[in-house]
């Protein structure tokens, strides 16, 4: 359309332009609307202006034009046409309805070689009626046309109408059917619907319910694969199964319904849960077996965790924990023997064994050995099983009972029940080596603190504590025998005491023996109250023999008096006694041992008066006194008489005038000299007392004396008894208890 | 059982057993030993005199930045007639804290003594180190810081003064002394081991010295 449109535009009309002398195409409708209003100017050049100032572009007018041109276009003219076309007169526009039909030629158009001006001329002359014809031709087609429609086509349609009308019908009965039919489909889709919303329901619940009740595969894994190393997941896993389980507990207490569900979940846990256990306990078993290697170990989280958990199953951990034990028994046992026969590495610490020639350092160092790996021991168990050691340094551990305190005590008992028999075998052999008393003792002694020490951590019933308790017996024993074959071979070999009197040899050797005892006592590692009463034991075992011993060393003595044998007794008595006085815990030793010598002091004293009154001279008055019938006086029996009297009183002043008021000769093998004058001194005042009784029986009427006062008053001391206590420098108070008197 | 071998290291449970050190605390009587035990293991600390009978032991674990240590910590008595039994305990302890008094110039002397044992029972395979406790009481002073310093320079070992009253030094004492352990895979190494830590504890003994004047009592 564009082409032909350009094509016909440049070819057929030319551009008006101003140059262009004739008025070539103005179409009725644009001259009537374009006319202005004429000026004064030349109307021919207003037209001109008008004309060429109209604007054809519009596409109306565009489209208009191209109508036209198609008219006239003038290949399509032909002779023929041409001259019926030249009669066409100029007419107006508006008579076109009334030609219709008259006309039916295509309009002739001017051909190409001809002259432009000569269509214009026939189109300016024709148009009017061309464009009639053409409307005219127009209507007659439309007629034409449509007389056909209504003749056939109508009735056509009305059948096909009808047609379409049943079918219409046809399809309206098939859809009502069809809604019948649905009704039932969408009820059913909506119960689906609703089943679908439920089940979704339930799938989320069930889910949850499994999420829930059931353990997932990792957990399952953790519970029952080797491949899962015990730890955190395991732990999880095993948690979340006894977390089923008490939810399911109480689902199953709730009311009845079905309870298969919860019965299956039970069993399945139950299962798992064990497989867990097992699991755990194997782990431990396994563990417990590494721990071979070292005296001193620490516990790893896992593992005290793991024991936590087993105690639920104390079968199992009961199982774990003899593999435990057995192990630290063949390794504490093996670690033993290397620290007695090989020591350290480089040589540092020494062996224990270096020290066999030192038997306190040897037992020493066992023993602290022994404790050092209790207390390792124990602090590895405390790890094994979380338990805090809050005491004081120093305070006694207590045993508070419990689950776990009981595996721990249980546990230290096996561990250290294979150390008891070597550390025992050992001790004994040293004990039973020692030559010497005082070393058994000292040995006795250590053990004795070492089981006050180990019974601290043990206990008392521990198997180490009954060991060292056995062994503190057998060093007591060895003890006290090789003092008991001291104290018989002190009776076996007996010699006669030496002309002095003085402590045997033998007794100075047990004497000794006793002081190393004692020092051995004061240093004591034990507490006061423990030991006091072995002492007492050991002081009777010693001292008791001792004695005996003096006593039938003095019997061998031919010519041995009473007087030689209360000295010697007195002066092994003494000897002792200050052996033993230093010592707070003697005292009831020293006591005892006092009797012995006052009764010998007393011999002594008993003794040394009767020689005493007889060198006096008043011995013969004495006896007459003491055996005179009681009828008859005094001075009527012969040795009593008035001469016997005067010559015992010169007698007893020329004694008096001699004597010795500090000691006598007699009492020089008295080796301690406080006793020599208590017993000269009660002697003495013995012969006071008899003088004073020869006063009063010569003074008495009824001894019938003469000259009684000239008889007593002749001889010092004049019969005043109060010179008497002054010449022999003794208080006359206290007279009849002076042997008694300590002080005197 | 072979896979169950290298089960230990899991996530939370990871760490691994601590080796332990045993530590024993040497010097006469009642110079402070159980009194820094106490302020070391409670942070307490008690006036009246109990003389420690025998020989105990107590355990605590120390974090420190680059290590964790599990102390054993072994409290001798002072008074004589135990000393017999104290050598079996050296025997085994890997540090010997000696300690005296710094107002009873016995006490120091005792050192010596103590010092010895230690070098007889242990040879160089030990960490040594000399305290003066009782810093509080410093108008009461018997023994100069001077004097201990030259003495623990002279035999290698470190010294510190500390207070269990006043808690002074107490905690830095066991710290410096877990720092100078040697590592954890050296424990049974042998005799040639022993020589490096000797050099070890010198230099560690030399320049801590002043350190312990500065946070002096
Ligand atoms: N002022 C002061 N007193 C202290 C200090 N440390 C300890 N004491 C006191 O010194 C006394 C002895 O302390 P302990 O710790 O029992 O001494 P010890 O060395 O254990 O004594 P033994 O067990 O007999 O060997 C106690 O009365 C303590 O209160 C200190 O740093 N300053
Ligand atoms: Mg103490």
């Amino acid at each position: 359309m564009q082409s032909s449109l350009s094509k016909s535009t440049v070819s057929a009309l030319p551009l008006p332009s101003p140059s262009s002398s004739s008025i070539s195409l103005a179409s009725p409708l644009q001259r009537g609307a374009a006319l202005p209003s004429s000026s004064a100017r030349n109307p021919i050049s207003l037209r001109l202006y008008k004309v060429l100032g109209t604007n054809f572009q519009d596409p109306t007018t565009r489209e208009a034009l191209e109508t036209l041109s198609s008219f006239y276009a003038p290949e399509i003219a032909t002779p023929g046409q041409t001259e019926v076309g030249d009669e066409d007169e100029d007419e107006g526009s508006d008579e076109e309805d009334g030609d219709e039909g008259s006309d039916a030629q295509p309009i002739p158009m001017p051909r190409n070689e001809k002259i432009d001006g000569d269509i214009a001329e026939k189109a300016r002359k024709l148009f009017r009626k061309n464009v009639e014809g053409r409307l005219l031709e127009g209507s007659y087609k439309f007629l034409q046309a449509f007389k056909e429609v209504d003749e056939q086509k109508l009735d056509v349609l009305q059948v096909h109408v009808k047609d379409m009308q049943g079918r219409c019908d046809e399809a309206q009965v098939k859809l009502q059917a069809t809604n019948e039919g649905c009704k039932y489909l969408l009820e059913r889709a909506g119960s689906l619907q609703m089943q679908r919303q439920n089940t979704i329901a339930r799938q989320s619940i069930i889910s949850a319910f499994l999420s829930r009740f059931t353990l997932t595969e990792a957990e399952t894994e953790a519970l029952t694969s080797r491949d899962v190393p015990v730890g955190r997941r395991v732990f999880d896993a095993m948690d979340k199964t006894a977390r089923i389980r008490e939810d399911c507990q109480v689902l199953l207490s709730g009311d009845g319904g079905d309870d298969q569900a919860g019965l299956d979940i039970m069993s399945m846990t139950a299962e798992r849960l064990e497989q867990g256990y097992q699991k755990l306990f194997r782990w431990c078993s396994f563990e417990f077996r590494q721990l071979a290697r070292d005296a001193h170990l620490d516990v790893a989280p896992v593992m005290s965790e793991a024991v936590r958990r087993l105690r639920q199953r104390p079968d199992l951990l009961a199982e774990a924990l003899k593999i435990l034990s057995s192990v630290r028994q063949a390794t504490l046992l093996s670690l033993f023997l290397e620290a007695l026969t090989r020591g350290g590495p480089g040589g540092l610490p020494r062996p224990i064994e270096l020290h066999a020639h030192d038997p306190m350092r040897y037992v020493g160092d066992m023993l602290a050995w022994v404790h050092q790996a209790m207390a390792g021991e124990r602090e590895f168990l405390d790890g094994l099983f979380g338990v805090k050691d809050g005491r004081m340094v120093g305070s006694i551990r207590e045993y508070k009972g419990g689950e776990v305190q009981e595996y721990i005590r249980a546990l230290m008992d096996e561990d250290l029940e294979k150390l008891c028999m070597p550390l025992k075998v050992r001790v004994q052999q040293t004990i039973k080596s020692q030559e010497g008393s005082i070393t058994s003792y000292k040995i006795a002694n250590l053990l004795q603190f070492y089981k006050v020490t180990v019974q601290g951590t043990v206990g008392a019933d521990a198997i180490l504590s009954q060991t060292l308790q056995e062994a503190t017996e057998i060093a007591y024993q060895v003890f006290f025998d090789t003092i008991e074959a001291q104290g018989r071979s002190l009776l076996r070999f007996l010699h006669p005491p030496e002309a002095d009197l003085s402590p045997p040899l033998a007794l100075r050797d047990t004497s000794q023996v006793l002081r190393d005892i004692m020092s051995v006592y004061d240093s004591s590692l034990l507490e006061a109250p423990a030991q006091d009463q072995m002492q007492a034991q050991i002081l009777d075992a010693i001292v008791d023999p001792a004695l005996e011993m003096c006593k039938r060393m003095f019997a061998m003595r031919r010519d041995g008096t009473k007087w030689d044998r209360a000295v010697f007794l007195i002066n092994c008595t003494v000897f002792l006694q200050t052996v033993l006085q230093p010592y707070e815990f003697t005292k009831t030793h020293v006591a005892s041992l006092e009797e012995e010598v006052n009764e010998s002091v007393q011999i002594l004293v008993d003794e040394h008066y009767a020689l005493l009154l007889q060198e006096s001279g008043l011995a013969p008055i004495i006896e007459s006194i003491n055996t005179k019938p009681a009828d008859r006086p005094l001075s009527h029996i012969a040795s009593a008489d008035s001469s016997s009297v005067t010559s015992a009183l010169s007698n007893f002043d020329a004694f008096l005038s001699t004597l010795d008021v500090i000691s006598s000769p007699r009492l020089t093998l008295l080796s301690v000299p406080r006793l020599v004058t208590k017993v000269h001194r009660a002697a003495l005042a013995r012969i006071g007392r008899a003088y004073g009784t020869v006063c009063e029986a010569v003074k008495k009427a009824e001894n019938r004396y003469e000259f009684a006062s000239t008889l007593l008053g002749s001889r010092r001391p004049f019969g005043q008894m109060s010179v008497l206590w002054q010449v022999l420098g003794v208080d006359e108070g206290g007279i009849d208890g002076v042997a008694d008197s300590v002080s005197v | 059982m072979a896979t169950h071998s290298g089960t230990p290291a899991t996530a939370d449970f990871s760490s691994s057993p601590l080796k332990r050190t045993k530590i024993v605390l040497l010097g006469d009587q009642s110079v402070g030993k159980t009194s820094l035990i106490t302020r070391f293991m409670y942070d307490t600390f008690d006036n009246t005199y109990q003389a420690t009978i025998g020989i105990d032991f107590l355990s605590k674990t120390m974090y420190l930045e680059d290590r964790t240590v599990r102390l054993q910590l072994w409290d001798t008595a002072g008074q004589e007639r135990f000393r017999s039994l104290i050598p079996s305990y050296i025997r085994d302890s890997s540090v010997a804290i000696v300690v005296f008094d710094i107002t009873n110039r016995a006490s120091f002397l005792s050192t010596s003594k103590w010092i010895d044992d230690v070098r007889s029972e242990r040879g160089n395979d030990v960490i040594i180190v000399l305290v003066g406790n009782k810093a509080d009481l410093s108008d009461k002073r018997q023994v100069t810081h001077e004097e201990a310093t030259a003495k623990s320079t002279e035999l290698g070992i470190m010294f510190m003064e500390t207070s269990a009253k006043a808690g002074h030094n107490v905690k830095s004492l066991f710290k410096k002394i877990a720092m100078s352990l040697p590592g954890m895979e050296k424990d049974g190494a042998a005799a040639s081991g022993a020589e490096n830590q000797k050099i070890d504890v010198k230099t560690t003994g030399a320049s801590d010295v002043p350190d312990a004047s500065q946070c002096n009592c």
